[in-house]
């Protein structure tokens, strides 16, 4: 049944689907934010981003997202003063993530909204379905 | 889904039809379908397919292979379809009643 409507919300699905991949990639950033070296010039964590990508579905001909590459961020870490950390270099500096945990806030904020936006469309098309199913009644 | 009303009549009459040849000669086999009866079987198994698949759905998020999302549209493709099948079933039952209630 290549339906439309079905169509729809099998695209929502997918909209869901790699936002759900985006908040789990927000939450290992903000759970690691202080995942620091263990020695010295060693790396400590680096920020992971996603990318989105289109892909057609040629079964039932749609063009749904999906999560493209979870890839690493590679600006600078930040440098953070610590002497007595086991990683701090001859200056007594460590470097940290490069995390920002304001920018993964905002990321977050717009995962969620995106989010409640397919399943808006979601619910939308499905209400509109049984509606059309009411009318036999 | 073209719904006639004239169709419930022709499907009333190929019913008469076949009982009457199963009533006068058994040995010639089987009737050939109606519209209807055909059209009804086609709805019913296409309900049962979608709902199959919706089973498979949860189960394999019952044991963690797939995600809550697939399984929300898997059981709502169901339930739209089943709701379509019951609506037109109604419809259909209701227009079959409608002539059997005829005064002749």
């Amino acid at each position: 049944m290549a339906d439309e409507l079905i169509s729809s919300l099998r695209i929502s699905s997918a909209g869901m689907r790699a936002q759900g991949t985006r908040l789990r990639v927000i939450s290992e950033n903000i759970a690691n934010a202080n995942s620091l070296p263990t020695e010295p010039g060693s790396d400590p964590y680096q920020r992971k981003m996603v990318t989105f990508k289109n892909r057609l579905d040629r079964e039932l001909g749609i063009e749904t997202v999906r999560v493209k590459k979870v890839m690493p961020d590679r600006s600078e870490f930040a440098r953070r003063f610590d002497p007595s950390h086991p990683a701090a270099d001859a200056d007594g500096y460590v470097s940290a993530p490069n995390v920002n945990v304001l920018i993964e806030m905002m990321d977050m904020r717009e995962a969620q909204r995106s989010y409640e936006a397919n399943l808006t469309a979601m619910r939308s098309s499905r209400s509109m379905m049984q509606s059309t199913i009411r009318l036999l009644r | 889904m073209a719904i006639e009303a004239t169709g419930a009549v022709n499907a009333y009459r190929a019913a008469i039809e076949r009982l009457q040849q199963t009533a006068g000669n058994s040995e010639t086999g089987q009737a050939k379908p109606s519209d209807f009866s055909t059209m009804v079987q086609n709805f019913a198994e296409g309900a049962v397919e979608v709902g199959k698949q919706s089973e498979q759905a949860t189960a394999a998020a019952a044991a963690g292979k797939a995600d809550i999302n697939s399984v929300v549209v898997a059981v709502a493709e169901a339930e739209l379809t089943l709701n379509s099948v019951v609506a037109i079933r109604d419809k259909v039952l209701q227009a079959y009643q409608q002539i059997l209630r005829m005064p002749i």
